[in-house]
């Protein structure tokens, strides 16, 4: 299927990005790498009279430190993100994640910030942003602002972005984590989530170890389980078991059914792969103790 | 209401030699390439990005024709399956695919042949899960695969046996 008509607007400067947005309001959409955008645009299950091109505009690209955190430009690929070696040396959960992200051609074109921007419940990018608690420059007209990634996804393809706004950066937090797993569960490589856990894990000076766990493709955005996490925190250093407190991470968040997989086996893939991230845990703690 | 597509004039560099067309805005590459430039060794098997068909390399990496809109690409270069051929970039690869009988109707072949160029580039020391995972964004309905995998590991055992 190909897509409808459509004009593609190159603007030059991100002030006149911003200014196409605020004068065809709906009719018009930013386009980064489109790896999203093209495919609903083919199969002509979004429409839009005005796609404005961002990937031409120099300054929406490139990663870069800053004031002690990563920023990561919005039009970044998912490719340049990935083999960055910031990112290889300070984020391997990032790189990892990324490994999960479709196939190599689209991770090519395919862009950091349009991933966040798009907000799919099954994508690993927003999953990692609200896990490594990043935070997301916006611009519109009125100036920039920014957001925690916990207030940015607000549920199925549904962000902060008011009407004419643009996320412009990603900054990522630099502080080092002691240990960190991803899982994921999807019927072919590449597919978004049917399941999946991220957790992150570091010491504290004295007591139970600090301990996040976040949960993506299970519910209408990735969700955090700061009481699952504390309850994991607490076994481990308790030295008891933490089966209890997999068992009832599903009742810390709403679990939705998607199109391919009821919510009861998004429950049960959800509890197995945090019961296997937290056994990783478990047994990396003992060794270091 | 216009009755005609909004255009764009593009040049590109294809396969090696520079190119002036005006394209509408809608165009996907694939189509460019098939329609606008007679080149039909790029194939349509989805158009939403999954089947990987359509691959082209766009600035040396590969990329989904059927996802990249033409008019975006002014001042690109475009190497199709036919230019990776002609300048032998894939030689080995081709060579490989006949030994190894991983081509049998050859629609997935030319997307196939380029992303084994670009597992050459990006993962060199992949492992044989590794190329199954990395082929999993080209589908193939004759071969059942293990061929085209069993070529591609030859592929890259050679090339790391160059000095």
């Amino acid at each position: 299927m190909k897509a409808a008509n459509v004009r593609i607007a190159r603007p030059a400067t991100v002030e006149e990005a911003l200014a196409l947005a605020a004068e065809f309001g709906p009719d018009a959409k930013f386009i980064a790498g489109g790896q999203s955008l093209v495919p609903a645009l083919n199969l002509r299950m979004a429409s839009a009279s005005v796609l404005i091109d961002l990937a031409a505009l120099p300054s929406m690209k490139g990663i870069s430190e800053e004031a002690g955190q990563l920023v990561v430009r919005a039009c970044t690929t998912y490719t340049q993100a990935r083999t960055h070696p910031k990112i290889l040396s300070s984020f391997p959960l990032l790189a990892k994640g990324i490994g999960h992200v479709a196939h190599a051609a689209i991770r090519n074109v395919g862009t950091v910030g349009g991933s966040l921007a798009l907000a799919d419940p099954a994508a690993e990018m927003p999953a990692m942003a609200l896990a490594l608690g990043a935070r997301i420059k916006v611009l519109g007209q009125a100036g920039a602002r920014m957001v925690e990634a916990e207030s940015f996804f607000k549920g199925l393809y549904e962000t902060d972005l008011a009407d004419g706004e643009m996320l412009a950066e990603v900054h990522w937090p630099t502080e080092r984590w002691d240990a960190w797993g991803f899982q994921e569960i999807a019927r072919r490589r590449g597919d978004y989530a049917t399941a999946g856990v991220i957790l992150l894990a570091r010491a504290r000076p004295e007591g139970a170890p600090e301990v996040r766990i976040c949960a993506f493709g299970v519910s209408s955005r990735p969700c955090l389980l700061p009481k699952t996490a504390q309850a994991v925190a607490e076994a481990i250093e308790s030295g008891r078991t933490a089966d209890d407190a997999v068992a009832q991470a599903c009742t810390e968040l709403d679990i939705e059914a998607d199109s391919h997989t009821p919510a009861e086996t998004k429950a049960h893939l959800l509890r197995v792969l945090l019961g296997r991230e937290v056994k990783a845990l478990t047994e990396s703690y003992r060794e270091r103790l | 209401m216009s009755a005609f597509d909004d255009q764009t004039e593009v040049t590109v560099t294809l396969n090696g030699s520079v190119q002036t067309r005006k394209v509408n805005d809608r165009k996907h590459l694939a189509d460019f390439v098939r329609e606008d430039l007679g080149l039909t060794g790029t194939h349509l098997g989805c158009e939403h990005g999954v089947c990987g068909a359509c691959g082209v390399l766009v600035n040396g990496t590969l990329v989904r024709g059927c996802l990249t809109f033409a008019a975006r690409l002014d001042g690109a270069a475009i190497t199709t399956i036919e230019g990776a051929s002609d300048a032998g970039m894939i030689d080995d690869i081709k060579q490989a695919f006949v030994q190894h009988n991983a081509g049998q109707c050859g629609f997935c072949t030319p997307g196939m042949l380029l992303a084994a160029h670009e597992l050459c580039q990006q993962e060199p020391e992949a492992s044989r899960a590794e190329i199954r995972e990395f082929l999993a964004g080209n589908f193939c309905r004759c071969t059942g695969y293990q061929p085209i995998v069993d070529a591609i590991e030859a592929v890259l055992r050679k090339r790391r046996n160059v000095p």
